[in-house]
């Protein structure tokens, strides 16, 4: 049996970039500050509702196209991508405008999220953000107008506009989404070693200490959870357009709340490099075992997928038990900026 | 008492290694400890408390410890029935050692009684010490701030700095020695 | 005649109960929240359709195999993962994402165990119901609804004789308020955490090998009802045994009934159908720990107690 080389390496990849930029979000709040988000889901599918809800009414509004948006969705669409194919640049703004929404509004549900933050104990904010992660999930669901309810809605195709039709496209999308995570990817790094990072990171380490030295942990927390809802909602965003539809049951916690936290934690949290391992190796493993599904789904009688599930949960347990800090280990980086010789002279 | 972790050496008890011993059964082989602190069952009343601490004992053996504890702590007869949080601190106290009593110590280990306590209060404590030695013949190992007051009731004094022996010997040696008196114990300052 | 909300609310409530009891069980003697806790609900459910659909058996034999097992994979979790976790000093949250991690892995496994079940026995397993295979009793009325309340109400009154009659029981109740004084006074602490994952884990699979038996059943239940499970820890204070059932009883009842009953009032007023209200219900979490969290922050036990 041939394998596919490419067409698995793409597989991995287009996975491998989207749960990075989740991770990286995550990496913000859970790696920096130490706030246990187990509803990362929240901010992702606000970024996502967004890109599902607004550029195909505006496109519906600014080609005139008739018929309503949600009812009359899959024609709508379909008219809408007939002329934004021709007007690639419309497509680009689109594309702009719906992730500086998309990171706006996941930014303020991180935001909001943070409220409760600053009163509860570790274990109590932990059940309450994963309670609070699927609630959007819920509403998109239950109330159609949003996202199409239990039907869904396309997305306007704005990669195909942009990339072109043809064969190729999906590895255009892959360097686009490769892009974007490594721009987060830098994003966390400037942010890390910043003077906010290392507020982030204090609070991580000794709330009660930061709070007797006069900062407000409420704001440095709120910071932080706005931050990674942004990075949240802009990934949400692209996965919307990547996919070309937005389904609001698929965004549920355990694919887009406890995998990515899990991911996170393999890697190793604090550290950009952890991120990377961590998406890499959930990718690797889901699209390898996927590979040889057949095969070994016959031979072990039931469905190979669960096996990837099992493997993971099984490769974090043993991680957890044997290296907790993950992979990647975080080096311990001075909170403040050591003096230079030269001024250490002058004071003295 | 295995609480805390021991970082090197050794512990010995009657003979026996019992450095990894956990806790509870270094409690049943007779090393038992009082803590400075929620060293009771606050939500538990006093009596719910000693059947707690007694509930290996034999109802003979139970019946015997008792009466020492009454012996010792005429009142407690009087607040058998009542919860713990009702209590004094002074009466906390007396219901916390009482605990470690009903356990047939052999080595009472008695961490910083007094502390929080009104110094009338504290001399009471001290004469408890004693009477409870002099009563059940029970090792007491005491740990105290009131260094000069503990000194005066015992009977072997060890003086340690960052886990190690620096003065082991007579308390009248202690006391009468200047510097470790003046640097460790605050004396003569 | 009983009106099947009202059944449909006493068998969910039941089930719920006893979740979030022994959710709260666990949280208290080793102060870690369970993420894998509906998890061990998916596994009693498992047990039924593997005893009545595929060994084709009287449905609530699962019951005591479910119980047996749960306990199990509870010791499992709990000696496997957590103990090795805290002894060498693992965090809280650090604990709470190896029951997370141990969730995924048990969630494999018992899907894969369903997935085996279809290719070997042809169980359906995936939006099912198994309430065909229960027992009529006259009146509209099927066994379960009997059993899943007379099963929390001998889990209660157990769990009440257990705690305050029997010295383990009392070593439990000093275990959860003051460990290393429980130890100081001779208490054996692991095995009190030991027993108590076991009997948290035998709890939640009984209740949930009832759950096919009215409802109808899919694997994301792990997930979706653990929202619940915890919703009720909190709402009854996860302070006290008791608490656990009842706030995961009244959560429950909040859920079906509280929710239905305000869907066809509302359903006029708003213009809303009644069926689209009542698919916000899973919202009922969420508000009800928000409620809790700002309103009585130590839940409805929680309010008499003075330290």
């Amino acid at each position: 049996m041939t394998v596919d080389i490419p067409s698995l390496i793409l597989a991995i990849v287009l996975d491998f970039s989207v749960y990075l930029m989740v991770v990286v979000s995550l990496n913000v709040e859970i790696g920096l500050t130490g706030v246990p988000n187990f509803g990362r889901v929240l901010a992702y599918a606000g970024g996502a509702f967004v890109t599902g809800a607004i550029p195909g009414r505006i496109l519906q509004l600014v080609y005139g196209v008739q018929g309503d948006y949600i009812l009359n969705n899959p024609s709508v669409i379909a008219e809408i991508n007939y002329k934004l194919l021709q007007q690639p640049l419309m497509a680009l703004a689109v594309l702009i405008l719906t992730l500086i929404l998309a990171g706006t509004v996941g930014a303020a549900l991180g935001y909001i999220s943070s409220y409760p933050a600053l009163r509860l104990r570790e274990d109590y904010l932990g059940i309450l953000l994963l309670i609070a992660g699927t609630s959007l999930v819920v509403v998109g669901i239950t109330y159609p107008p949003i996202v199409g309810g239990t039907v869904g809605v396309q997305v306007p195709a704005v990669f195909n506009a942009l990339l072109g039709q043809g064969p190729s496209l999906y590895y255009k999308i892959s360097i686009v989404l490769l892009s974007f995570s490594l721009a987060m990817l830098i994003l966390f790094h400037l942010i890390s070693n910043s003077p906010m990072g290392r507020a982030f990171r204090a609070v991580r380490e000794n709330e009660d200490l930061v709070g007797v030295l006069g900062r407000d942990i409420g704001v440095i927390r709120g910071k932080a959870m706005a931050l990674g809802g942004f990075l949240a909602g802009v990934a949400g965003s692209l996965y919307a357009f990547y996919i070309g539809s937005v389904y609001a049951a698929a965004f549920d916690n355990l694919t887009w709340s406890f995998n990515p936290y899990l991911m996170l934690v393999l890697g190793g949290a604090g550290t950009s490099l952890g991120a990377v391992l961590g998406a890499l190796v959930y990718s690797t493993l889901y699209h390898v075992i996927d590979l040889y599904k057949q095969t070994l789904s016959y031979y072990l009688h039931f469905d190979a997928v669960w096996l990837q599930y099992m493997l993971f949960g099984l490769i974090l347990t043993l991680i957890l038990i044997i290296r907790p800090q993950g992979i990647v280990v975080e080096k311990a980086k001075p909170l403040v900026k050591p003096r230079s010789k030269d001024e250490e002279k002058s004071t003295s | 008492m295995g609480l805390a972790s021991v970082s090197s050496g050794k512990i010995l008890f009657e003979g026996d290694d019992i450095t990894k011993l956990p806790p509870y059964k270094r409690s049943r082989k007779g090393l038992v400890y009082v803590a400075q602190t929620d060293n009771v069952f606050k939500t538990l009343t006093v009596e719910e408390n000693f059947k707690l601490s007694s509930y290996d004992l034999s109802e003979d053996e139970y019946k015997e410890r008792i009466e020492i504890v009454f012996t010792l702590f005429s009142q407690i007869k009087d607040i058998l029935k009542r919860k713990v949080y009702q209590l004094s601190g002074g009466q906390r106290q007396m219901v916390a050692v009482s605990l470690a009593l009903l356990r047939k110590p052999k080595i009472l280990l008695l961490d910083e009684p007094t502390a929080q306590l009104a110094p009338k209060v504290a001399n009471e404590i001290f004469k408890k010490i004693i009477e409870i030695r002099d009563l059940t013949e029970v090792g007491i190992v005491l740990v105290e701030q009131n260094a000069k007051k503990a000194l005066e009731i015992a009977d072997n004094a060890y003086l340690f700095t960052s886990g190690r022996v620096l003065f082991k010997g007579k308390p009248s040696e202690l006391l009468s020695n200047p510097e470790l008196g003046r640097i460790f114990l605050g004396l003569g300052v | 005649m009983i009106d099947p909300l009202i059944i449909n609310t006493i068998v969910y409530s039941s089930i719920l109960g006893l979740s979030s009891l022994s959710l709260t069980l666990t949280y208290l003697t080793t102060k870690v929240p369970n993420f894998a806790q509906g998890v061990f609900l998916l596994l009693g459910s498992y047990v039924t359709f593997t005893v009545a659909e595929a060994l084709k058996q009287n449905p609530y034999l699962s019951l005591p195999v479910a119980f047996l097992l749960g306990g199990a994979v509870a010791l499992i979790q709990y000696y496997g993962v957590l103990l090795p976790l805290s002894t060498r000093g693992g965090s809280l949250v650090t604990q709470m994402v190896a029951t997370l991690a141990f969730s995924i892995l048990l969630y494999g496994g018992l899907n894969a165990y369903a997935s085996y079940l279809d290719y070997v026995y042809n169980v359906q397993s995936r939006d099912v119901t198994l309430g065909f295979l229960d027992y009529n009793l006259g009146g509209g009325i099927r066994a379960v609804f009997l059993v899943s309340a007379v099963l929390a109400a001998a889990f209660i009154l157990s769990l009440y004789l257990f705690l305050n009659k029997t010295r383990l029981g009392v070593s439990v109740r000093a275990t959860v308020e003051n460990p290393s004084l429980a130890e100081s006074m001779g208490i054996n602490t692991k095995l009190v955490k030991t027993i108590s994952w076991f009997l948290s884990g035998g709890m939640a699979s009984a209740a949930g090998s009832l759950y096919p038996l009215q409802f109808v059943f899919s694997p994301t239940l792990a997930y979706s009802i653990l929202l619940s499970v915890f919703a009720g820890s909190v709402l009854g204070g996860l302070m006290s045994l008791f608490g656990g059932f009842i706030g995961g009883f009244i959560e429950g009842f909040i859920e079906k009934y509280v929710v239905t009953e305000l869907s066809i009032y509302l359903s006029p007023v708003i213009g809303v159908s009644p069926f689209v209200i009542n698919q916000y219900s899973t919202l009922v979490p969420l508000i009800v720990v928000a409620a809790v969290l700002l309103i009585a922050p130590n839940g409805i036990m929680g309010m008499r107690v003075k330290r």
